[in-house]
C-alpha cells in the first residue's frame, strides 16, 4: 500500500458534528453525503448489508439495492469525497424487524409497509447505536424530507420536491431522533439532485430509480409466497356470500386493488373490498363499497411538537382538522382527527375519501400539506 | 499517520523495497527468454529463490516453486495426493485455502478428519496419534495460526506421523510463521511448506512451496516448463524478487524482529488486562506468534470496534480478513470450543516489527475509549 493512498483520508477527531452518513449506492443518498462534504463536517459513509438476495430470488443481478453492485458504487463515492467507508451488517436486525412483519402482514389480510419497519427499526435506531459506537453524533440519509427547528422543537415537513416527498416513511421519527438527523436533500428536487451529482461527478448520477420495496426483486406475492410458505388458496366472493371465483391465497391481495383479480363478465369493474383470513376469503365489490365514512388509526406516534406536549399532558377528545395520507403514493386529503388517547385516532373524511388499507400507515400532515404532524397504522 | 496494528491480514511493505521494485521494472524480461532481458530476469527469480531457502532454512536439494500466493501453494500440496486412496488428517483450525481443497476431496469420497484443537487453540501430537493409520496419505497441520496467533508443535506432529504413518506426506502452512519466528524445512520434518510473501512485506501475489528433496508432486497448474515444470506460467518476476529482497532483510533481524514485536504485544495484552474488565486474551497459555492478541472484550461488536478504532486511524480486525462485508463468526474460535457472543466479541491485533514501543499506550487508550463508548450505547439501547 502506497504512504500517499493511505494519508489520503480525511482527518477525523470524534467532534460533536461527526456524521454518520447512510449509503445505498444510490444518487440521492451519493449527493447527500457530497452536499454535507462541503460544510466540512467529519463524515463517515456506512451502507447497510440488510438482506441477502441469495434468499428469496435465484437472480442476484434483479436485487435492487444493497447489492454488492451497489456497495461498489457507494464505496466510490465516499473515496471520490475522500470519507472513509464501511459495510455495516444488519441482516438479522432486518430479517427480524422488517422482512417478517412484512410477510406476517401479508399473511395476515392487511397491506404492510416495511420502508416505514425500516427507518424506524433498523435505520434510526440500529443505525443509530452504530453511530454512537463509532463516536458520530449525528446520521444523515438521502430522504425527501426536511427537518426545521424552532423554540418548542424540531418539525418534519415534506420535501421540497413533492413528487419524491418521502416524509410518509418517518412518521416514526421522535424529537430526540429528529434534532440528530440530517436529511440535506429535502431542500431540492430530484433533477437538481441528478444534476449536482453530474455536475460533481459522481459514479450514481444516472442510475435508475430504486424500486418501490428494496429487498423484492420480482414480484411482491413470490416473494411473500416463498419466505412465508406458500398460503392456502380460497375463494372471490361478493358481499352476499356467491362464489365467483377462486385465488392463490389472500397474500396476492390489497384491499382498494382492482388490477390482477382476473375476473371479467361483470357490468362495473370489481374492487377487493375485504380479506378474511380465516376463511381465506377475497370479498370483492364496486368502489362505492370500498368508502368508510370513518377508519380508525392505532400504534399512533406524535412528531409535532404541540401535539407531543398536548396529547403527553394527557388531553384526548379533542379535534383537529388535517391533511390524512393514507398510501405513500397519495396526496393526502382533508379529514377531521379526533385523538382517542395517546395511541389511538379516529379520523372521519371532510369531502374527498380514499380507499383504505388495514396495515398500511396514515400520515397526518397540517392543512397546508406541508408539516407532518402524526401517524400510525390503519386497523382493521 | 495511521498506526497499522493488522500485520497478519497484510504486512504491507516498507521503504526499503523501493530500490527493488525500480531496479527490476528497469529490466522486466521473460525469465524463459534466452536473450539478456530474460536471463537478467531468470537471475532475480533465482536471486529470491535462494534467499527465501536461505529464510525457511531449506537444504540445497529441496525445491522451492514459486506460486500466486499462500492459496495456490496449498491447493498444490493437497491435490498432491488427490490420487492416493489413504486417509487425510488436518484440523478444523486450518485456513480457508487447506480447508475448501480437503472439503472438495471429502466430497468426492476421501476419508479427511479434521482435528479439533485444544481450548487454547494447539492441535496436539497426541490428538493426531490418535487419529493416524497406516495408511494416512497426507498429514496437513498449519505452523501458527493466522486469528490466535497459535503455534502447533509440528516438528513433534511429523515425528508421530513418521513413526505410525511412514508412506504419509506432511504439509504445513507456514505463512503466518515465517519473518515470525524460525521456520526450517529440516527442523521441522516436513515434506512440503507454504509460504507467502505479502505475509513478511513483501507484495501480495507470490507464494511458495517448499518441497523436500526426494518427494514427488505434480503440478497443479500446467502449462510451460517453469518452476522446474512444477508451475506453468510465466513467473511472477517483480514479486518473487521483492520476495527473496524482503527475506534477505528478515533472515538478518529475525531475533531482533521477534523481540520488538513480542515487546509492544506483551505490554498491549498487560495494559488492556488493566484498563478493559472482562478482556481476555484467546490462546494465552499456549505458545503463540510474537507479534499476535486475539483478545475477547465482553459486551462489544468486533466490526463496531473495528470501525471506531479505524476512525482514530488504527488498523485492527476481527480474525481473518474479511472480502464480503459481511463477517461470519470465526471459525478458528468456534473450533476451540467458544460460544458465538464470544467469537462475535473477538478483534485481533497484530504487530508490526517496526511500531515504536511508545505508540502502544495510545493504541491501549484508543481501544479503552472506545468499549467504554459502546459498553454505554449498548447499556442504553
Amino acid at each position: 500500500m502506497s504512504s500517499e493512498a493511505r494519508n489520503s483520508l480525511s482527518p477525523i477527531s470524534l467532534t460533536d458534528r461527526s456524521i454518520v452518513v447512510a449509503m445505498s449506492g444510490g444518487v440521492d443518498s451519493s449527493v447527500a453525503a457530497y452536499l454535507l462534504s462541503k460544510t466540512g463536517a467529519q463524515l463517515v459513509g456506512v451502507s447497510m448489508q440488510v438482506w441477502d438476495y441469495k434468499k428469496s430470488c435465484s437472480d442476484n443481478s434483479k436485487a435492487t439495492c444493497c447489492s454488492p453492485a451497489d456497495f461498489n458504487d457507494a464505496r466510490r463515492v465516499a473515496a471520490k469525497l475522500d470519507m472513509p467507508y464501511y459495510v455495516v451488517d444488519f441482516e438479522a436486525y432486518f430479517e427480524k424487524e422488517v422482512i417478517n412483519r412484512f410477510v406476517e402482514t401479508y399473511q395476515l389480510g392487511m397491506t404492510p409497509n416495511p420502508c416505514i419497519d425500516c427507518n424506524s427499526r433498523v435505520k434510526f435506531r440500529e443505525l443509530r447505536e452504530r453511530a454512537l459506537s463509532f463516536g458520530c453524533s449525528h446520521v444523515a440519509t438521502g430522504h425527501y424530507a426536511r427537518i426545521r427547528e424552532s423554540a418548542d422543537g424540531f418539525h418534519l415537513l415534506r420535501g421540497v420536491d413533492r413528487d419524491k416527498d418521502q416524509s410518509y416513511f418517518l412518521y416514526t421519527c421522535r424529537q430526540d431522533e429528529l434534532g440528530k438527523t440530517l436529511f440535506p436533500i429535502g431542500d431540492y428536487t430530484k433533477p437538481q439532485i441528478r444534476e449536482i451529482a453530474r455536475e460533481v461527478g459522481l459514479v450514481t448520477a444516472d442510475k435508475p430509480e430504486s424500486q418501490d420495496i428494496c429487498f423484492v426483486a420480482g414480484s411482491v406475492q413470490d416473494f411473500v409466497a416463498k419466505i412465508g410458505g406458500r398460503r392456502q388458496k380460497g375463494d372471490f366472493v361478493l358481499k352476499d356470500g356467491t362464489k365467483i371465483g377462486e385465488h392463490d391465497g389472500i397474500h396476492r391481495f390489497t384491499v382498494g386493488q382492482r388490477k390482477g383479480l382476473n375476473i371479467g363478465g361483470l357490468a362495473e369493474p370489481l374492487y377487493v373490498i375485504d380479506l378474511d383470513p380465516a376463511t381465506h376469503r377475497v370479498i370483492l365489490g364496486s368502489r362505492e363499497d370500498l368508502k368508510r365514512e370513518n377508519f380508525t388509526v392505532r400504534e399512533m406516534h406524535w412528531v409535532n411538537p404541540q401535539l407531543i406536549n398536548r396529547v403527553g399532558a394527557g388531553a384526548s377528545g379533542f379535534e383537529v382538522d388535517v391533511i390524512v395520507q393514507v398510501r405513500s403514493r397519495h396526496h393526502g386529503v382533508r379529514a377531521r382527527m379526533k385523538v382517542l388517547d395517546k395511541d389511538t385516532c379516529s379520523f372521519t373524511w371532510h369531502d374527498e375519501w380514499a380507499a383504505i388499507s388495514p396495515g398500511q400507515a396514515a400520515v397526518v400532515y397540517d392543512l397546508q400539506n406541508e408539516e407532518l404532524l402524526a401517524g400510525g397504522r390503519i386497523s382493521k | 499517520m495511521i498506526i497499522d496494528c493488522d500485520a497478519n491480514a497484510t504486512y504491507s511493505p516498507d521503504e526499503r523495497i523501493r530500490g527493488v521494485i525500480s531496479s527490476c521494472l528497469e529490466d522486466l524480461g521473460n525469465p524463459s527468454s534466452l536473450h539478456r532481458s530474460g536471463q537478467r530476469a531468470r537471475a532475480a527469480i533465482e536471486e529470491g529463490r535462494a534467499s527465501v531457502k536461505s529464510l525457511i532454512g531449506a537444504g540445497d536439494k529441496d525445491t522451492v516453486v514459486f506460486t500466486s500466493g499462500a492459496t495456490e501453494a496449498n491447493n498444490t500440496a493437497i491435490a498432491a495426493v488427490a490420487d492416493r486412496t489413504g486417509p487425510i488428517l488436518s484440523a478444523s483450525t486450518e485456513h480457508p485455502c487447506v480447508l475448501q481443497p480437503l472439503k472438495r476431496l471429502a466430497a468426492r469420497g476421501r476419508a479427511v478428519t479434521f482435528l479439533s484443537p485444544n481450548s487454547d487453540g494447539m492441535i496436539t501430537p497426541e490428538a493426531l496419534s490418535a487419529a493416524l493409520t497406516p495408511d494416512t496419505s497426507l498429514v496437513s497441520i498449519m505452523a501458527a495460526n493466522n486469528e490466535t496467533g497459535v503455534i502447533n508443535p509440528i516438528a513433534a506432529i511429523a515425528e508421530r506421523v513418521r513413526e505410525f504413518a511412514p508412506q504419509s506426506l506432511i504439509h504445513t502452512d507456514a505463512a503466518q510463521l515465517l519473518g515470525k519466528g524460525h521456520v526450517s524445512m529440516k527442523a521441522l520434518g516436513v515434506d512440503l511448506l507454504t509460504v507467502s510473501a505479502h505475509k513478511i512485506g513483501a507484495l501480495s501475489g507470490t507464494g511458495a512451496l517448499c518441497i523436500r528433496d526426494g518427494v514427488e508432486i505434480d503440478p497443479l497448474l500446467l502449462g510451460g516448463p517453469q518452476e522446474s515444470k512444477l508451475r506453468g506460467g510465466t513467473e511472477n518476476v517483480l514479486g518473487i524478487a521483492v520476495f527473496g529482497a524482503v527475506s534477505a532483510m528478515i533472515m538478518a533481524q529475525l531475533a531482533e524482529r521477534c523481540e520488538i514485536m513480542k515487546g509492544a504485544r506483551d505490554l498491549f495484552e498487560e495494559s488492556i488486562a488493566r484498563a478493559i474488565p472482562g478482556a481476555v486474551v484467546n490462546g494465552a497459555h499456549a505458545p503463540r506468534l510474537p507479534n499476535t492478541s486475539s483478545v475477547y472484550i465482553p459486551g462489544v461488536r468486533a466490526d463496531d470496534l473495528i470501525v471506531a478504532m479505524d476512525l482514530e486511524r488504527i488498523l485492527i480486525s476481527s480474525g481473518a480478513a474479511c472480502t464480503s462485508g459481511k463477517p461470519e463468526p470465526s471459525h478458528v474460535l468456534k473450533a476451540m470450543g467458544q460460544d458465538e457472543e464470544r467469537t462475535r466479541s473477538t478483534v485481533r491485533v497484530s504487530f508490526r516489527a517496526d511500531l515504536p514501543l511508545d505508540t502502544v499506550p495510545g493504541i491501549v487508550i484508543a481501544l479503552t475509549n472506545a468499549v467504554e463508548r459502546m459498553r454505554q450505547v449498548v447499556k442504553k439501547g
